[in-house]
Parts: structure tokens; C-alpha cells; sequence
């Protein structure tokens, strides 16, 4: 990992902060900016986030019928996709490490008539599930909020069905400089003014910036997943890298 | 990694759902090969897609970590023709299409879209409302039948104009008489070889009989 933490501290987006207090630090952020996440996505990415979200889908390979866990589902876009595709004798569930992003969530799918989604509050290092429960684990833009991402690969690659997959979809590197100019411009000096002015919230979108920043390459992501035991893993780059799918199987 | 795939593989999904939308009795068509597993080679590119069907829809998958039910392999032309053909099993014997695994859940695949029945005018009519539907329909059979009328006659006066004034074919009664006398000379032929073979061989014998009555 980048900068890998030493053994108390980890970072929080550029700072450096105790391993504990991260989590307080991260639902500090989420709290903030969950009643304005939706239109943030949608300013932030120029609804191009509804496309990733739903290419993570297809690359997910869910069938009706199977059982899909959504963790940091947030306000549950991706819950509603997985939810389309497993049907009525399938099951989603929205998972989420902050009260107010899955209340948010839950009350968004409810008034789209989702009804069968089942909820639950958990963090992603230690998941409260038994072994072999789901089809398919993903994570949408939330890992890089996980203070321990090794734990959270290994928890996911437990909880996981044999021939299940692991989906992650992330913020994540860009592929040539160009874009890598530009995307830095855009998020580190509008980024958070867009948040400023929107959000009425500056520094959380800072660290939205910065967190992309200390998030781990694509190809470092991938060796990570292949340590936590999962198999045939590959990444697939979208919009140059600005945003990655890793996909990796427990076999 | 190529994101192409995926991104085709939804894409397919969206319009093969829509189109099979469009008839009201697809599910029944689909009840039998819910939870079977196709998988489509597409030749030269190599690349696999897999067929899942289930009660409402077919969901395609860009991967799928199982042994599907049964795998379909040939070019896109061959595999579209197979899907529309009126004798599909010719795609099959001729070899330009290979099959492997549960041969019947193929054929049930393909009897899928042979007996898909969608009614566009009526879909249309939900929009446009039955009387403009009904009269854009109209004008698409008139012209259909219009365009199949002016082939037909295209064909029956080249005939007539390379058979009766150039006569540089022969017209299909002559070419009748003739195969008819081919046919004739063929077995006229056949029946005086085997009465030669039979008189050769009546002759080898009789002289076989006199040489043993000799002292």
C-alpha cells in the first residue's frame, strides 16, 4: 500500500491520523455530506458515475436467484441495480459502517418500492456473516475508506460462496499524464469549491481528493485481493483510469 | 484489461430483453430454460458469452466460473442464421456451427426465437393509438407486397426474355423432356450392359462345358 501505515497511524486522506480515530474521522465526512451525496455524485462526475456503477453491475455476473452483499452501499444505487438483476428470489443487502448513509439509503429504496432489500450496519474488517453466504461482495467507492483494507479483502473473501466474486469499484488512477493534469486540477482546486458552494462543506471534499490519492494503484489493488485469497483477479480501467472495476473470484 | 466486452455483453442484454419484450408469451417460452447456462463462442474473436435464461428475461454474462449446459461455436453470421433459419440443424450438419454439451437445450434455444410472436402494430397502437398504427402498418404491407409482386415479375420476364426471344436458355418444359431422355438413354444403357454381362457370362459357361465333354 502507499505509504504503508506504520503500526498506530494510518492516513486520513494527506494527514497522518491514530488507526482508531479514522473511523470517527471518515463517519465525521459521510455524516456531513450524506443529505447532498446524491447530487454531489451526480456534480462531481457529471452523471457519468451512473455509467460506472452500472458496468460494475454487469461485471459482477450476478444471476436471479443469488445473494448480494453491498457494502458501503451508501445511498444504495448499486443495491437498487443488484436488486433488478437477482430478482424477487434473490436477496441484496445494503451494508453500510454509518448509521446516517444507510438511513439515507434505506429510506431512498423504500420510496422506490424496494421492499425486499434487508439492511445492516456493519464494518466491512470483521463482517457479522458466515462463511460461504454470498454469490457476490461488492464494495462501491468505499474501500479507500477502510482503514484496514487487508482485513476487509480477507472478511469479504470469507463470507463469499465458492465460484462467488468479489466486486470493486473505486476511484482509482489515471492511465496517461494528460488525464492526470486535468483530473488533478479538477479535484484539488473544484472540487472543493463545487462542495463549498453545494455541500456547504469544503474540507470534506479535500479529503475526497486526497483519499483518491492514497488509495493503492490498480495493479497494487489487485496483488492485495490475490493476498487475501481470492483468485483470477483482474481490474478493468474506466474513463482512463480515473475509476477501476477490480474483479476476483474465491475458486 | 478490455472493458469492451462487459460493456458489449450489456448492451446485447438491453436490446435481446427488449425484443423479447415485445411478446406478451415470451415467459412461457422461456419457463423450460430457466437456469440452464448457453454458452456463444463467437468465431474468429474467440470470445465466450453465456446465455442465462430465467422466467422474465435472458441475463448475459461476460464470464461465468461453471460448466455451462451447452456451448454454441461459429461466426456471427452462421450463429444469426442458425437463430432465424427455418432449418437450423443445417448450420449445425454443414459444420459452420459446432454444438457441445446438452444438444436439447440448444434446440430449445433456438425454438425460442422461431416462436416468438410479436404483434408491432399493436405495440405501436399503445402510442400512436390504433388508427395511425393500423395505417403506417397498412402502407408497410402494401409496400412489402408491392416490392415482392414487382421481384416476381422481374423474374418471370428475364425468364421469358432469355428462354423465349433470345433463347439463350432453354425453357423448363424442354429442359423437362430432355432430363427425361437423359434419363431414358441412362437406363437403356444400364439394361443392355447387364444383358451383355449376362450373355458373356452364358457364353464362358458353355464353352467351359464342351471342353469337359472332350475325350
Amino acid at each position: 500500500m502507499i505509504n504503508q501505515d506504520t503500526d498506530n497511524t494510518t492516513h486520513f486522506g494527506f494527514k497522518q491520523v491514530a488507526k482508531e480515530d479514522k473511523v470517527k474521522l471518515v463517519r465525521g465526512v459521510f455524516d456531513s455530506v450524506a443529505g447532498q451525496y446524491d447530487i454531489m455524485n451526480d456534480l462531481m462526475s457529471l452523471g457519468i458515475h451512473r455509467i460506472w456503477k452500472r458496468i460494475a453491475v454487469q461485471l459482477s455476473n450476478v444471476r436471479k436467484g443469488e445473494k448480494v452483499l453491498d457494502l458501503a452501499g451508501g445511498t444504495g444505487d448499486l443495491t437498487a441495480l443488484f436488486q433488478q438483476r437477482v430478482g424477487d428470489s434473490g436477496q441484496v443487502i445494503l451494508a453500510d459502517i454509518n448509521a446516517q448513509m444507510l438511513h439515507t439509503g434505506r429510506n431512498r429504496l423504500i420510496d422506490k418500492g424496494l421492499a425486499s432489500v434487508r439492511y445492516a450496519q456493519v464494518n466491512a474488517e470483521c463482517l457479522p456473516f458466515a462463511d460461504n453466504s454470498f454469490d457476490c461482495v461488492c464494495i462501491g467507492f468505499g474501500l479507500r475508506n477502510v482503514t484496514d483494507k487487508d482485513a476487509a479483502l480477507r472478511s469479504m473473501h470469507r463470507v463469499l460462496k465458492p465460484g462467488g466474486r468479489v466486486i470493486i469499484l473505486e476511484f482509482s488512477h489515471p492511465t496517461d499524464k494528460l488525464t492526470e493534469k486535468v483530473y488533478d486540477f479538477y479535484s484539488f482546486k473544484l472540487l472543493p469549491k463545487i462542495g463549498k458552494v453545494v455541500a456547504k462543506d469544503e474540507d470534506s471534499y479535500r479529503y475526497l481528493a486526497e483519499s483518491i490519492r492514497m488509495h493503492p494503484k490498480q495493479e497494487e489493488l489487485k496483488r492485495m485481493m490475490e493476498n487475501a485469497g481470492l483468485e483470477r483477479c483482474e481490474y478493468f480501467n474506466m474513463t482512463q483510469g480515473i475509476v477501476a472495476v477490480h474483479r476476483g473470484y474465491k475458486i | 484489461m478490455a472493458i469492451i466486452k462487459p460493456l458489449l455483453a450489456a448492451t446485447l442484454e438491453t436490446a435481446l430483453n427488449q425484443y423479447l419484450s415485445l411478446d406478451e408469451g415470451a415467459g412461457s417460452l422461456l419457463e423450460p430454460l430457466a437456469g440452464r447456462v448457453i454458452a456463444v463462442t463467437v468465431q474468429p474473436f474467440s470470445e465466450t458469452f453465456y446465455l442465462c435464461p430465467t422466467h422474465d428475461g435472458i441475463q448475459i454474462l461476460d464470464a461465468f466460473p461453471d460448466q455451462p449446459d451447452t456451448h454454441l461455436t461459429g461466426s456471427p453470421w452462421a450463429l444469426g442464421l442458425m437463430g432465424i433459419s427455418n432449418h437450423p440443424m443445417r448450420a449445425l450438419f454443414s459444420g459452420r456451427v459446432s454444438i457441445a454439451g446438452d444438444i436439447h437445450v440448444g434446440h430449445r434455444f433456438q425454438e425460442l426465437f422461431a416462436k416468438l410472436n410479436i404483434d408491432l402494430e399493436a405495440k405501436m397502437a399503445r402510442y400512436t393509438g390504433g388508427r395511425l398504427a393500423h395505417g403506417l402498418f397498412d402502407f408497410v404491407r402494401i409496400g412489402q407486397d408491392w416490392s415482392r409482386q414487382t421481384l416476381e415479375t422481374l423474374r418471370l420476364n428475364t425468364s421469358e426474355f432469355l428462354q423465349e426471344e433470345t433463347r439463350e436458355l432453354p425453357s423448363a418444359p424442354e429442359l423437362s423432356i430432355f432430363y427425361r431422355q437423359v434419363d431414358k438413354t441412362r437406363t437403356d444403357y444400364d439394361r443392355l450392359q447387364s444383358r451383355v454381362e449376362r450373355l458373356t457370362r452364358a457364353l464362358a459357361s458353355a464353352s467351359n462345358t464342351d471342353h469337359a465333354r472332350l475325350p
